[in-house]
């Protein structure tokens, strides 16, 4: 590869494949895509514990298995006890090498999962923990999560009654965890995800990493501007890309060389298309009360 | 096998154990990706077909001995064209949609000097050939057309009533914007490649064109215009006055004709510019008079720029009535001209306006225009007054007969001359190969419908693989800008306009390895695969691979569902997607 005359040095992505093609997901899935970059960060020995979501479906039905390393389905709300155990049993066997990862969506993280989340992040076990966030749940068919935006259109939250709440700052809640190493990450900026990857791989305790995936299919938009999209969600400040270690210092990775209105990001799926642009505005002011916050703690740390 | 027969410490589970790859799942898709090698603007911009693309690729990896030779597969001449170029490359830029365009000629310049610092040779690889050539004429279009032939293997006999070759660009062009030890330098390597130059000689007096037509199997002709357009207004017979191209060649042999303090240049194309410029360092005041405005002169931009640093005086919408005098000019009537409708050049036409006014001065040069003279051309041509009629590749009604330059119906730059030479020589070659009839199939050669044809496009040369290629021409808009950061271009260095008049040095000087470098790093390389990885980083499928053939990406179509995001994330173009029937 030559990054010859571009913004990125694309030479520093990793080769190594640990999936292959043939996965079931939709096309221009995030989430696969998030995992083939995952894992290029990760490399191995690496095991992974994948509950009710996207995932479960994606590496093929049984006995087929895309995967390069080893993936265990758990129950829905199980995905941290479950890493937890994992955990235990390998380091009992002398292989503490092993990094296991909970691979969960935003629904088996932001409701069903969060007891044990929470549980896993209080004991401070050696595990990784990914939430894939496509903002709902996508795989039974686009119903409403704590992760959906609010104003979003989702099959139980029809256009005539858009979700009125707003989407949980799961973040914040694992940040107050204070454990060591917690960071947001996109396939947009796959640089940045892979070293994030490598960081946490690197980190003994509970490492948290939120990472936003584009769903084509539940956000209703053409399968070729996923990358986009997530790309203008950074871009606006709607999901920055920081890592927070031990809960208190706080540093923002990827810097946008101009911040772009809300809008640009929203008008391109059709999830939002029924907002009036007096409900984008109220959004761009969330969107920018929520930055200010964390900017106030990116200066603590300059 | 029964569970409860299997000692086992755990409970089984089911375990996949079939790969993935089972799942073709390339079936779900009803578009599927391309890799297309799009023309860039500026390739279809170049008048001479030079790969700009090409070199600003392989000049930013610091590959500059392959990337002169990539131009000269196009053009004998990179050290002169960075120089004398009007470089339009540069309007045509996607880069200027994004910040600034990119400085080419910079760039250029400093691979043809390289080329001329590293004493980089070109070699004749193809066999000789029995037949031969004659080119009448050793300005840019006849070296150029020699060039492409000489390369081609025929032997090859320039030509030209001058003592040296260059034509305009010896002649014609001051020093300070080409110094003559370049332009000997560059020349020199076209004798060094075996092409004969019989210089003195004007064909139709030392030699007739019917003993040219019988010694040689063809020829290219291009004489090139030097005959001042005429004026009709009164009292054009006083002393002092000039024609822009008799007076360009006495300052280029050396002499410095006896001007006057003060000097009125007319016209407003690059030989009044030239002239204007060249009076200022003979140290007269000089105001250059144009019937048009400041936007319809053909002059280039940068070069009226220079002219105003200089000191040179303008005067818009002004066109000469009478030279007032004894035997010396001592002043000018003008008339007061308005602007009106759009003409045929697209310009607005000067309409006069009756009124009148005088200016003063003790001498004049007029640089209206040029046309080519007609008694010098070879009686069997064709011609529509002194305009050769020619098809797109420069033969004319005669067959065995070629012409190119200010000759046929081009516009008058050395670039344009290179081109038409280049063209020529393809023709010449095909003719003589017994290929005659088939020079619609030279138009997939062409950089886009209004490019010239590539001789790199021809041969299909590996120095930058292009696959697929197509006529496409690649838009700002059909790019993923994101990808590309700002960047200011590159600031020419340039002589302070006081220190200029002191002579013909020259003005501008040549960019450093970093400088060019830099420079060429800002080039997109808009609508060509530079392997930048973004397809294959971005495929949710792992579905585009490394091409086998050593270049690139190719999609695997048994896995490839479609989605189109490495099309879209693809920075320069260098992708499409097909719907499927």
């Amino acid at each position: 590869m030559y990054s010859l005359n571009q913004r990125f040095d694309n030479r520093d992505i990793p080769e190594d494949e640990l999936l292959t093609s043939g996965n079931v997901a939709c096309a221009g899935c995030g989430a696969s895509l998030s995992m083939r970059l995952a894992l290029k960060g990760l490399g191995k020995p690496t095991v992974l514990a994948v509950p009710a979501c996207c995932w479960t479906i994606i590496p093929g039905a049984w006995p087929m298995s895309i995967m390069g390393v080893p993936l265990f389905h758990c129950a829905f709300e199980t995905t941290a006890s479950t890493i937890s155990g994992i955990k235990a049993a390998y380091r009992k066997r002398g292989m503490d090498d092993i990094c296991v990862v909970g691979w969960a969506g935003d629904g088996g993280t932001f409701d069903i999962g969060i007891q044990a989340l929470s549980g896993t992040a209080e004991r401070n076990d050696d595990v990784l923990y990914v939430c894939y966030d496509n903002e709902a749940y996508m795989n039974t068919g686009i119903q409403r999560s704590g992760a959906t935006p609010i104003g979003s259109w989702t099959t139980t939250t029809p256009v005539k009654e858009p979700k009125s709440e707003q989407k949980k700052d799961i973040d914040a809640i694992m940040i107050a965890h204070k454990i060591p190493y917690l960071a947001t990450a996109t396939a947009a900026y796959p640089h940045d995800m892979i070293a994030k990857f490598k960081k946490a791989r690197s980190i003994k305790g509970t490492r948290f990493i939120h990472l936003l995936a584009a769903c084509p299919t539940g956000w209703r938009m053409p399968e070729n501007l996923s990358i986009k999209v997530m790309r203008l969600a950074v871009l606006s400040n709607i999901f920055p890309l920081y890592e927070v270690e031990n809960g208190e210092t706080y540093r923002q990775n990827v810097l946008p060389d101009e911040i772009i209105p809300v809008d640009e990001y929203m008008h391109l799926q059709g999830r939002f298309r029924h907002l009036t642009s007096e409900d984008i505005k109220d959004y761009q002011k969330m969107v920018n009360k929520r930055f200010e916050h964390l900017r106030e703690e990116f200066e603590k740390n300059r | 096998m029964k569970y409860t027969e299997k000692k086992v410490s755990v409970p089984l589970c089911a375990v996949s154990t079939t790969p993935g790859l089972v799942n073709k799942t390339g079936s779900w898709k009803f578009a599927e990706p391309l890799f297309i090698d799009r023309v860039s603007p500026c390739n279809q911009q170049c008048p001479a077909g030079e790969d700009i693309t090409g070199y600003m690729y392989l000049a930013s990896q610091e590959r500059f001995e392959e990337a002169w030779k990539l131009i000269t597969e196009e053009n004998p001449f990179p050290a002169i064209m960075g120089r004398v170029c009007f470089h339009t490359c540069e309007e045509q830029c996607n880069r200027k949609d994004h910040d600034e365009a990119v400085s080419i000629h910079t760039v250029e310049r400093f691979i043809g000097d390289y080329g001329l610092s590293h004493g980089l040779k070109i070699d004749v690889t193809e066999p000789e050939k029995d037949k031969k050539i004659a080119v009448v004429g050793a300005g840019p279009g006849g070296l150029s057309a020699a060039f492409h032939l000489r390369k081609r293997g025929y032997r090859v006999t320039i030509f030209d009533r001058d003592q040296k070759p260059g034509g305009l660009m010896r002649y014609g062009i001051p020093a300070y914007r080409l110094p003559k030890d370049i332009l000997d330098a560059e020349i020199n390597r076209l004798s060094e490649m075996g092409i004969e130059f019989k210089m003195g000689v004007t064909i139709g007096r030392d030699i007739t064109w019917d003993a040219l037509n019988t010694q040689f199997d063809a020829i290219f002709v291009a004489l090139g215009a030097y005959e001042e357009t005429g004026l009709r207004i009164e009292g054009l017979n006083k002393q002092g006055i000039f024609e822009a191209l008799r007076f360009l060649r006495e300052i280029n042999l050396g002499k410095k004709p006896k001007i006057g303090k003060s000097m009125a240049v007319i016209g407003g194309g690059n030989s009044a510019i030239d002239c204007a410029r060249v009076s200022r360092r003979l140290g007269a005041e000089v105001t250059v008079v144009y019937r048009r405005g400041e936007e319809e002169m053909p002059a280039h931009p940068e070069e009226i720029e220079m002219a105003k640093e200089e000191g040179v005086e303008f005067l818009f919408l002004a066109a000469p009535k009478e030279v007032y005098g004894q035997d010396g000019i001592s002043g000018i009537k003008l008339e007061k001209m308005a602007l009106g409708e759009v003409d045929d050049s697209g310009r607005r036409r000067p309409v006069p306006t009756g009124e009148t006014f005088d200016i003063d001065c003790d001498g004049m040069i007029l640089a209206i225009g040029e046309g080519t003279r007609v008694d010098d051309l070879p009686p069997s041509i064709s011609h529509k007054k002194g305009v050769v009629e020619t098809d797109q590749m420069g033969q004319t009604t005669e067959s065995t007969l070629f012409a190119g330059g200010d000759i046929i119906d081009i516009r008058h730059t050395v670039t344009h001359a290179i081109g038409s030479g280049k063209r020529a020589a393809i023709a010449i070659d095909r003719s003589l190969e017994g290929l005659k009839g088939e020079g619609k199939n030279l138009d997939q050669f062409k950089w886009g419908d209004k490019g010239n044809i590539s001789v790199g496009r021809m041969k299909g040369i590996t120095l930058f693989l292009r696959r697929n290629p197509s006529l496409e021409v690649i838009d700002y808009k059909d790019m993923n800008p994101f990808y590309f950061d700002h960047r200011p271009r590159i600031k020419i260095d340039m002589i302070p306009a006081k220190k200029r008049l002191s002579g013909f040095q020259e003005l501008i000087t040549s960019p450093s390895e970093q400088e060019a470098v830099s420079e060429a790093r800002r080039c997109f390389i808009c609508g060509s695969c530079t392997e930048c990885g973004n397809c294959y980083i971005f495929c949710p499928d792992s579905a585009i691979k490394s091409d086998p053939g050593g270049y690139g990406y190719i999609p695997d179509m048994d896995y490839c569902k479609g989605c189109g995001i490495c099309v879209t994330e693809c920075p320069r173009g260098a992708m499409k997607m097909k719907f499927m029937e």
